[in-house]
């Protein structure tokens, strides 16, 4: 054999050990998240949200919304979040100085005036103009600032709320009525420790909305989105709650987050230099945490859910995905001393590592792989059973990790009753793997480039509303 | 060359080693689909069984407790799983929201089923969701021969026991059972507290003389909760006993409790207490003391709050200025002295912010 072939046979191996590796931890993950959602079921027969509501010790709340150029669908948002059932809590619109008439239109609706309300700006933002308060709502507040992006919107939207939790939310995202009541459970169970808490993130599209709230769940009726379902199932379901488990869950999606305000603040709130912004969040508070001596713990609960529209065309997709990939990045080298460190517990040696080596890597080994099964088999380096087992990784474990997160989600929550919803939701488990995903492998292995070359773009997400 | 060929060789050997456990391991997975898909399957079938079932169920049950028969139909006895246990929740189900001679006609007919007898020894199974399920249905059915056993769960080592064990001897309506409960949940979670409230309410005032006796309990924690619960309940007769808990030998969360509670009661009776204490060295204290005077509104406190709202700590200057609003004509007219007054100061600025949220400050606009 020559050097080449067996350079070829020795990096097939690598790869496939690697492979071996992820799916072994996806697995591990899954059995996790399996045993962790059934004992939350069992759990949550014990205690219902209407308890919690009606309880005088439930923490009160600010809503924080960052809106940019919204006003087709702000009015329907702000009510939507209004009619959240929870005891005490207020919401934060925050105008991000947008070139539309959100402001206008939120002014006109809710009969805004500008207040004398102080504002501390605990965490440095752009300019705030002025904060409104509404005349027929008491609990609404509206701020209008220079544009600087979600991440200084949320800061100062932190700065202006009263309350000792918030919970940061798109504001083109819809939460169901009890969500807010669900995702403090975690406060209410232990306060002194619980510093973040997490919901489930589930695709709107295809679903009925009525006033913002979700009244029938259905599959939409192109492909696209639908694969987006099934991944969110294998994102939240299996990887959060397996981590979450572990007490290192490194992510609190930005669109449905409940945070406790003084560590944020003590931290230095969100930072506005990077796309991954809640994750990067995350990140640091388990790394305060760690260097006082104590824990932060980030929880996900599974039940209270934030609706939210997925992109329903490739060019979006491909934007949304490759931000994600850089905020990633980002997030990782911002505090890569972290990773495989003891000092930080579970968060260095288990989630650092996961994220590093398996969400951030695996584009660029899978892409690599391909190439090097295909030249390593023609040159006679690896036999066909080798390029079998490698594919049985790269696309059959990907349709069974796939399958079993949909049956998570049957078991568990049962969002999709109609029987052709669940048909669809199988086919499209099996069929994201031939395409789908290996598209989007490409699209974060260039969301890799970006990050190495620099760009720092959100990109437009152009959406239909909910 | 000599050190590719090892590697050649350590390959050679590993390969089909991993592709060997990458098929088995894959077989695996696969067996794992079709467990959960079995599961899946299951409880399909069983919530098909379950509405059958109680449809034949449900007009026997409503018959019995409306008097239209005396005795229950021999079938019902004779039932063996799983149709017994989807009998017992049509009952339990049937009990919501009953009181009176429908709630007992009810338990009679609970217990008559001989599924009183099932939930005690529930209350001994390994599985502690088995525990606080027999706990639960025990304590909706109000069974009070079980208030022993359930007394015996505030022991448990799962937190969850505890508390619907909490829930349920509260539903049983014996006060003497506010004690143990509450030296068992005092050091547990929000949560615990959340349904102790469900407890003490269940009991309603004959809840205060137990609770109040707890005040002089030497467990902070205990103490704490008592307290809370007291302001709660915003019975007036344990007011002196909780100013004692606001003196500076207590704890300062005790104190705090105390200061909440004696707001949370809103009587008047407090008032020179609860200005004392706007003049405490801990601002965390002068905050509370200023909150729970707004509570009460008593317009005799407004001259004490006014100089709160100049005090060093932003809290204290909130809560002060916010119970300035509270007490009446007289408030609103110290706020107002005190923005022309003190304009740029942060007593001034304080009361534009609270003049504002009134609707009592010139628009900014």
């Amino acid at each position: 054999m020559t050097k080449l072939d067996i350079f070829l046979r020795l990096i097939s191996l690598l790869i496939l050990i690697y492979f071996f590796a992820v799916s072994l931890t996806y697995v591990f993950l899954f059995i996790l998240s399996f045993f962790g959602l059934l004992h939350h079921q069992i759990k949550n027969r014990f205690s219902t949200p209407n308890e919690i509501l009606k309880a005088k010790i439930t923490p009160p709340v600010s809503i924080i919304a960052p809106a940019y150029n919204e006003e087709k669908g702000i009015v329907s948002n702000v009510y939507s979040l209004l009619a959240l059932k929870y005891g005490l809590f207020e919401v934060i619109v925050v105008n991000d100085g947008s070139a539309d008439n959100t402001l206008e239109t939120l002014k006109r609706e809710f009969t805004l005036r500008k207040t004398a309300r102080e504002y501390h700006p605990q965490i440095p933002t752009k300019e705030v103009r002025a904060i409104y308060k509404s005349q027929t709502i008491s609990n609404l507040i509206v701020v209008d600032k220079s544009n600087g992006g979600k991440a200084d919107s949320l800061n100062a939207g932190i700065n202006v709320s009263l309350y000792p939790l918030f919970c940061c939310i798109d504001a083109d995202s819809a939460l169901e009525r009890t969500s807010l009541l669900q995702i403090v459970h975690p406060f209410m169970e232990a306060y002194s420790r619980v510093t973040a808490t997490g919901g489930l993130v589930r695709v709107a599209n295809g679903c009925a909305f009525e006033e913002g709230r979700c009244v029938r769940v259905r599959t939409p009726e192109k492909w696209l989105p639908a694969f987006q379902i099934v991944e969110y199932f294998r994102a939240f379901l299996s990887g959060r709650m397996g981590l979450s488990m572990l007490g290192c869950l490194l992510v609190i999606s930005g669109a449905f987050g409940l945070f406790k305000k003084e560590p944020v603040i003590q931290a230095g709130g969100y930072r506005t230099d990077i796309v991954g912004e809640d994750m990067e969040l995350v990140v640091r508070l388990h790394r305060q945490f760690r260097r006082k001596e104590s824990r932060a713990a980030i929880v996900f609960v599974p039940d209270p859910v934030c609706w939210t529209e997925a992109p329903e065309s490739w060019k979006i997709l491909s934007r949304q995905r490759n931000r994600w990939q850089r905020g990633l990045a980002e997030s990782l080298f911002a505090h890569i001393s972290m990773l495989l460190n003891p000092f930080y517990g579970t968060t260095g040696m288990i989630s650092m590592p996961f994220f590093f080596f398996i969400e951030f890597l695996s584009p660029a080994v899978e892409f690599v792989g391909y190439f090097i099964f295909a030249a390593a088999y023609v040159r006679g380096a690896v036999d066909i059973y080798a390029v079998a087992a490698f594919f049985l990784f790269a696309i059959g474990f990907g349709v069974v990790l796939s399958l079993l997160s949909l049956l998570l989600e049957e078991i568990t929550f049962h969002r999709y009753p109609n029987l052709r919803d669940l048909a669809k939701l199988i086919l499209a488990a099996i069929l994201e793997n031939f395409g789908y995903r290996q598209y989007l492998t490409l699209v974060r292995g260039k969301g890799m480039i970006d990050w190495l070359s620099g760009k720092k773009m959100w990109g437009e997400m152009e959406r239909k509303g909910i | 060359m000599a050190f590719l060929n090892s590697v050649n060789d350590v390959a050679v050997y590993l390969l089909p080693l991993i592709v060997s456990s990458s098929f088995f391991f894959m077989l695996t997975v696969a067996v794992l689909v079709l467990v959960l898909v079995t599961i899946k399957f299951t409880i399909i079938l069983w919530e098909k069984d379950k509405e059958t079932a109680k449809s034949w169920m449900l007009p026997h049950i409503r018959d019995f407790v409306s008097g239209g028969i005396r005795e229950l139909p021999n079938k019902l006895f004779t039932l063996r799983w799983p149709l017994r246990k989807i009998l017992q929740y049509v009952i339990i189900h049937e009990s919501f929201g009953k009181d009176g001679i429908a709630l007992k006609r009810i338990t009679d007919a609970y217990e008559s089923l001989g599924f009183v007898k099932n939930d005690l020894s529930r209350l001994d199974s390994w599985f502690w969701w088995t525990r606080a399920e027999g706990a639960r249905c025990l304590g909706q059915m109000k069974s009070a021969s079980s208030q022993s056993r359930l007394l015996s769960k505030l022991r448990d080592p799962v937190t969850e026991v505890r508390l619907i064990a909490a829930w349920a001897l509260g539903r049983i309506g014996n006060p003497e059972i506010i004690k143990p409960v509450i030296e068992s949940l005092a050091r547990s979670s929000r949560l615990a507290g959340m349904r102790l409230s469900s407890t003490v309410f269940e009991l309603g005032r004959k809840a205060v003389p137990p609770l109040t006796e707890l005040l002089s309990n030497p467990d902070t924690a205990v103490k704490i909760l008592s307290v809370h619960l007291l302001g709660e309940l915003a019975d007036k007769r344990p007011i002196s006993s909780i100013k004692k808990l606001t003196e500076p030998a207590q704890n300062l969360e005790v104190r705090l409790a105390a200061l909440k509670a004696l707001g949370t009661i809103g009587d008047p009776l407090s008032l020179d207490c609860l200005v004392n204490w706007l003049s405490d060295e801990a601002w965390q204290i002068r905050a509370q003391a200023a909150k729970s005077l707004g509570l009460i509104g008593d317009s005799r406190a407004v001259e004490h709050l006014s100089k709160s709202v100049g005090d060093s700590k932003w809290w204290v200057r909130r809560n002060a200025g916010e119970a300035l609003t509270k007490t009446g004509i007289k408030g609103v007219e110290a706020l107002k002295k005190l923005f022309i007054e003190q304009k740029k100061s942060p007593s001034g600025k304080m009361a534009a912010q609270w003049l504002d949220e009134i609707g009592y400050l010139p628009a900014a606009d």
